[in-house]
């Protein structure tokens, strides 16, 4: 089959037919209508002939068709590749009421091979040397130079000094309104709590070593989204599961929020696709 | 009888796959099944083509019916079965060198009508995204509130102009780093436990499957 | 006014979409890491290639369908004009019916801007059912799976597959899909067998569950949406559609962003005014 070149009577028939049927389709926007379901009955015909075609030229004909007298390399002939036919055509016994059973034999063969390839899918994806599973465990600790351990140092101090100010003042803001009272010996608890906090990390300053915030932010992650989607039963009960099941949760929310980001743009550049076809080549708005 | 018969064909495609897996090249068998692979693979593609006229036969029927008993909208179910055998025709005559008309009107049903159909059908979601937007995307929650200004951080990375209002705002950081930095670090891990999880699910299927364990679907008496 | 009001939200959006066209807006796209990776790895490829005997073909996985391919078409585009101007020969194979026809017409038109030619510059291997089993078979024995290209030539009678053995001569897969689970299996069989580089093109919606694999390695880079291919174009120097949409996104980004902003700042009013009356 050659190449066509263009054909201006063509390409302007084309584009009038193109035009039409994307106008067509946007009428669904005002309310159903008889010319939109007329072009979607078009386009559900379309598609089947065309899926149909595909699998025959492409699938059926050569692998089946073509082979099903197989002459082999030493002129030897086999012709049980045709024989295919005969499993591949059980699916029609879906149609009998009485013979459905044997159309369940191919849907096995797919669905057994399917599984038994299984295995080998999750040690390629999660177990080789840049398995899934095999690159979460990160280091969380990493040497720099001692200046900018001092500086990572500061920071750190600073922002737990920070949060645990927040979160006490959280329970004063509480004890204000509704009249609870601070648990007793708040006070000591978070100093202790900070200077717990200042001596364990301490000891890292000379040998270098600094939090790598990110590997330890996606180590938690791992962790309390698993803990999310493997133990809400226990969560109900401790409070170290609930605790780590809600961060999991949270977690997940602006995993999802991503996802809803970039769903957005996936969407509207089909729109734009429309634009530019409708402006762009069929009224030459260039 | 019937349970077995199907069992043994789904034990036995899934048996060949995991032996051929587990069992070293190096020996015969290893290396008989791995030389029966290709075959196999192909014989496998085969069977599932033929069910594509599964789909085929059930529309026929539908529509034929609708036409012949002139039921309401069987203009359209006209323009369905015309539409498909045109489309079938033409594309299986594109193999065996056909007229210039013929490959002129293949490219019509195909380039300039189907594909123009689909892609509009599609971008009809980019309204009800920005409907949806407006009448449902309320933050009631916490989690909900996570989600939108996730939502907005990553939808104002991903344009040119989220990097401008950065510099407006005078913000230490740019959108476009702030979305790479969640999309690589957060969802990125969110999405490993996913994909961990999917596929802890699937291993656990498949091995129900192999073993004539899942009762519910492919065992089922007839109905 | 309340039943009518989403077709003023299809309004605006319609416009938001149109005038950026009319106005001929354009912008400058900052180039990510994932999209420098994904043309750094054909440069790599091109530059090993100079140095082989043979050169490796590169493959490009068509699995899109035209619902996506306002997206993929793009990036496709961006990347064939790199393939062609480092003189990568490539093949085109799909798991979708329509994936095979889409990218050959995508290579024949780029083929006709640059003068290349079907045949000597690439090969369509077609389409093909059932994924996983015939990835595996394609490892074993490739002349099993594939036989003949998509006009029917046999296989082996095309030049560019002269010197092709099977698999091992693929040095880049790119693998273009608007679905999930595509990508999986070629990182799960063929990267975990034989090493070959990944890079992915994708839609929007599946940019997220890429990111696992790109930073686990076992993709090497990946373009996302409208906006990945934006970028490939401004890095190959052939700016097209990626970059013509840029403006008419960023315009629709605002518009989405400031209804979500409008109806929460409404809700957040009206719950005010509510704990305001009550007695």
């Amino acid at each position: 089959m050659e190449t066509l070149t263009a054909d201006p009577v063509w390409t302007r028939a084309g584009l009038l037919l193109g035009a039409a049927c994307t106008l067509a389709m946007f009428s669904f926007l005002w309310r159903e209508n008889a010319v939109y379901r007329f072009f979607e009955h078009i386009f559900v015909g379309l598609g089947m002939g065309y899926t149909v075609a595909i699998t025959w030229t492409n699938v059926l004909k050569p692998h089946w068709w073509d082979k099903r007298i197989w002459v082999g390399a030493s002129e030897e002939v086999f012709p049980f590749w045709g024989l295919l036919g005969i499993v591949g055509l059980l699916w029609y016994f879906q149609l009998s009421k009485n013979r459905a059973w044997l159309s369940r034999i191919p849907i096995g063969i797919l669905m057994g091979s399917g599984a038994g390839l299984i295995f080998r899918r999750i040690y390629g994806l999660f177990f080789t040397r840049d398995g899934q599973v095999t690159q979460s465990f990160l280091p969380l600790l990493v040497s720099v130079d001692p200046a900018a351990a001092v500086r990572s140092w500061n920071l750190a101090l600073s922002v737990s000094a920070a949060g645990l100010l927040a979160f006490y003042a959280h329970l004063l803001l509480r004890r204000f309104r509704r009249g609870t009272d601070l648990p007793a010996g708040i006070e000591i608890r978070l100093a202790g709590g900070f200077l717990l906090i200042l001596i364990c990390s301490a000891p890292l300053i000379p040998r270098g070593l600094v939090i790598a915030w990110d590997n330890s932010l996606i180590v938690l992650t791992l962790v309390c989204v698993l803990c999310y989607f493997l133990f809400w039963q226990e969560a109900r009960r401790n409070r170290l599961a609930t605790g780590a099941a809600t961060l999991g949760k949270w977690l997940l929310m602006i995993s999802f929020g991503a996802t809803f980001g970039s769903t957005v743009m996936a969407r509207l550049s089909l729109l734009i696709n429309r634009a530019q076809y409708l402006l762009e080549q069929c009224l030459h708005l260039e | 009888m019937r349970r077995w018969v199907i069992t043994f064909f789904t034990f036995v495609s899934g048996l060949f796959y995991i032996l051929e897996f587990v069992l070293p090249g190096q020996t015969g068998t290893g290396q008989a099944l791995r030389a029966a692979k290709p075959h196999v693979g192909e014989a496998i593609m085969v069977i599932a083509a033929f069910a594509v006229g599964l789909g085929v036969i059930g529309v026929c029927r539908h529509h034929l019916r609708k036409v012949m008993l002139r039921q309401k909208g069987w203009p359209n179910s006209v323009a369905l079965l015309a539409s498909m055998f045109a489309m079938a025709t033409f594309k299986i005559w594109e193999k065996y060198d056909p007229p210039e008309v013929a490959q002129r009107l293949h490219d019509l049903l195909f380039l300039d009508m189907y594909n123009q159909l689909t892609v509009t059908v599609f971008s009809l979601l980019a309204f009800y995204v920005a409907s949806a937007a407006y009448r449902a995307f309320r933050v009631r929650t916490v989690e909900a509130g996570l989600m939108m200004v996730t939502a907005i951080v990553v939808m104002l990375g991903q344009i040119p102009l989220g990097d401008r209002f950065a510099a407006l705002l005078r913000l230490p950081w740019t959108f476009t780093e702030a979305r790479l930095w969640i999309m690589s670090v957060i969802n990125m891990a969110g999405q490993r436990v996913i994909l961990l999880g999917a596929y802890v699910g699937g291993l656990a299927f498949g091995i129900r499957v192999l073993l004539g364990l899942n009762k519910d679907t492919l065992l089922e008496k007839n109905p | 006014m309340r039943r009518n009001q989403p077709r003023w939200i299809y309004l605006a959006m319609g416009l938001s979409v149109t005038v950026p066209f009319l106005a001929r807006i354009s912008f400058q796209m900052p180039i990510s890491k994932p999209v420098q990776r994904t043309f750094d790895q054909v440069e790599t490829l091109a530059r090993d290639n100079r140095q082989r005997d043979h050169k490796k073909l590169a493959l490009l996985v068509a699995d899109w369908e035209p619902a996506t391919m306002a997206e993929i078409n793009p990036q496709v585009i961006a990347l064939l004009h790199h393939f062609m101007s480092r003189e990568i020969p490539f093949a085109i194979l799909g798991f979708r019916p329509t994936g095979p026809s889409l990218a050959q017409e995508l290579a024949e038109e780029v083929a006709r801007q640059r003068g290349e030619e079907y045949g000597k510059t690439w090969c369509n291997w077609g389409y093909k059912t059932q994924m996983d089993t015939t990835i595996q078979s394609m490892l074993s024995d490739f002349y099993t799976v594939v036989r003949e290209d998509i006009k029917g030539t046999p296989i082996d009678r095309v030049p560019v597959m002269a010197d092709f053995r099977g698999m091992e001569d693929v040095g880049l897969v790119a693998e273009f899909t608007g679905s999930s689970c595509l990508l999986q299996p070629w990182v799960e069989f063929v990267h975990a067998e034989l090493r070959t580089p990944i890079v992915h093109g994708c839609t929007g919606v599946m940019e997220s569950p890429v990111y696992p694999l790109l930073s686990s390695g076992q993709i090497q880079g990946f373009m996302g949406g409208l906006s990945g291919a934006a970028q490939y174009e401004q890095l190959v120097g052939k700016p097209g559609k990626g970059a013509e949409g840029m403006a008419a996104q960023s315009l629709a980004h605002l518009l989405v962003i400031g209804l979500i902003l409008a109806a929460n700042i409404k809700e957040g009013a009206s719950f005010l005014r509510r704990r305001a009356w009550r007695p």
